[in-house]
């Protein structure tokens, strides 16, 4: 085996090391007791302060984006003319602009989970439009379009969550359809945020242990208990956390210059607003 | 006298004290100067959690275990076993989990850890990673899979008949775990470029049908990254369910399988 070198003696002053430390103790002991105080009176606003430091500063940008991303949709799906087209994208940027303010407004007094899902929102809203723009033959194409993505998300999510349990457990080819089958109706499943549930283990939106002990047998509810799993704690994270594979991945027409500029006084801009 | 003899001892001293400052100056200068050996803390633990995604060895042992209970159990659901042929199973898949973790424990035993001075550390890092990727790779795909001496015993105890209806079996249970991981990849895509009924639909059954189906994925890694490259093997059969301005979103999508790290 190869010898290593000795290494090295070398360490800082213990005396200077030591005064440092005894300067710093009253800012120390100063910031302990402001996190007392902040932990103990106040404990849902820190909450709430966190999520608006991560929230406010892509919120115009992925807003902006979801309305672009879902008029594409309405383009593939209806085909419109060029005044149909006009007032949709009119009226989804507006829309985007309106739920800025609501999530503005939320970041500084509701916790992330009470908030309403953006893509719900938008959707519903295009619903409306769409329903108003267009012949009934038409606006009912899209609403089925939408109604299948939302059953292809249940779907796929529910996919994962059997994945991972028989990654733990093994399930026979037969009780994998019948797992999915139940999964699919869970609060867990229904609520999982996507798509960050599909990438990252511990986002999988594993059942409650209740639900868990209905699904499996007893040799495989043994097994699962014996193994560690996703802590699945958060029952929603923030759409507006852009810090996923997928943020270079923008549909059509998502891309241009006013999605892209920058707040004059700079990304911070609307957080200090 | 006295007080003159007391008088010089102290200069003496004095002078000697002070030499012994001079003296010491030039030695304060080199501790300072002269460059540290920064040392890397790499425990053997460290290089478990590497090899066994975040698992320490006895955890990477004990899943082993269970895993060989789990397979036991499955095979028994296709076909019936007797205490005899699972006794003999069981016994073969020890055997493959003892052989596995007896290499691993050699080869790790080839490297050197606790405080390491960073320079060797990174000389001996990217060997020790090398070494150890056929082994991580072996036990991410499973201890008693092909080529196993569980699956050999398998070969050996079973009828031909009971085989084929176990081989049956778990080609089905393959497929549809492979089935479920492309169900998620293409509902990613969704999230970011929405599909229509017939392109999801068309999409999910092209790769189904078009590739052939992963060995179920232990979600240690993005399942992304082991999905992806399987739509890379069928981009010519994807391109004509996508306009011409959604397919680079599309192949920008499939490329993201480059991320994938090892």
């Amino acid at each position: 085996m190869r010898q290593i070198p000795a290494q090295s003696t070398y360490k800082p002053a213990a005396s200077t090391s030591n005064a440092c430390k005894r300067q710093m103790l009253p800012t120390r002991l100063l910031l302990a007791m402001v996190l007392f105080a902040s932990t103990f009176s106040l404990p849902s606003y820190a909450q709430v302060r966190v999520a608006r430091g991560r929230v406010a500063i892509p919120l115009e940008r992925k807003l902006n984006e979801l309305a672009r991303r879902e008029v594409f949709f309405v383009k593939k799906v209806c085909q419109p003319n060029e005044a149909q087209q006009q007032v949709i994208s009119d009226s989804a940027l507006e829309k985007a602009k309106e739920m800025e303010k609501m999530y503005l407004e939320y970041s500084k007094n509701r916790a992330p989970a009470t908030w309403p899902r953006p893509e719900a929102v938008m959707l519903e809203h295009l619903q409306k439009i769409v329903a108003a723009t267009f012949p009934s033959s038409i606006s009912d194409t899209y609403k089925n379009e939408l109604e299948a993505r939302k059953k292809a998300n249940l779907t796929a999510t529910a996919s994962i969550v059997t994945n991972l349990i028989d990654s733990q457990v093994l399930l026979a080819h037969d009780e994998i359809d019948a797992l999915e089958t139940r999964i699919v109706e869970f609060d867990t499943t229904q609520n999982a945020t996507l798509p960050v549930a599909f990438f990252y283990k511990h986002m999988i939106p594993i059942p409650t242990a209740q639900n868990m002990e209905s699904l499996l047998s007893k040799r495989q509810l043994d097994l699962w208990k014996s193994q560690k799993h996703p802590n699945y704690n958060q029952p929603w994270v923030n759409y507006f956390n852009s810090n996923d594979f997928l943020s270079s991945i923008l549909a059509p027409g998502v891309i241009n210059e006013e999605f892209n500029r920058i707040p004059p006084g700079g990304p911070n801009q609307r957080l200090r607003e | 006298m006295f007080t003159s003899v007391s008088v010089r001892t102290i200069t003496l001293q004095l002078a000697a004290l002070l030499a012994t400052q001079l003296l010491h100056v030039p030695s304060i200068h080199a501790q300072v100067v002269g460059k540290p050996v920064r040392v890397i803390n790499y425990s053997a633990e460290n290089f478990d959690r590497l090899c066994f995604r975040n698992m320490v060895a006895t955890a990477a042992r004990e899943k082993a275990h269970r895993m060989l209970e789990a397979k036991t159990a499955i095979t028994e659901d296709s076909v019936n076993l007797t205490p005899q042929q699972k006794s003999q199973l069981m016994l073969a898949g020890e055997v493959d989990i003892q052989r596995f973790f007896a290499a691993f424990d050699e080869m790790k035993s080839r490297w050197k850890f606790g405080s390491i001075p960073q320079d060797f550390f990174s000389e001996q890092f990217p060997k020790m990673r090398a070494a150890a990727m056929p082994l991580m790779d072996r036990y991410q795909a499973g201890l008693h899979g092909q080529g196993s001496l569980y699956h050999k015993t398998k070969l050996t105890i079973l009828a031909p008949t009971d085989f084929q209806t176990m081989e049956v079996f778990s080609q089905k249970r393959k497929k549809k775990l492979y089935r479920n991981m492309i169900r998620a990849t293409v509902a990613a895509l969704d999230a970011r470029l929405p599909l229509t009924i017939q392109q999801r639909e068309t999409m999910i059954k092209t790769v189904l049908e078009n590739t052939e189906a992963l060995e179920p994925h232990d979600y240690n890694e993005p399942m992304l990254f082991i999905v992806l490259p399987k739509f890379k093997e069928v981009e010519p059969r994807l391109q004509p369910l996508f306009s011409q301005e959604e397919w680079p979103v599309v192949q920008r999508f499939i490329n993201l399988a480059g991320l994938r790290k090892r």
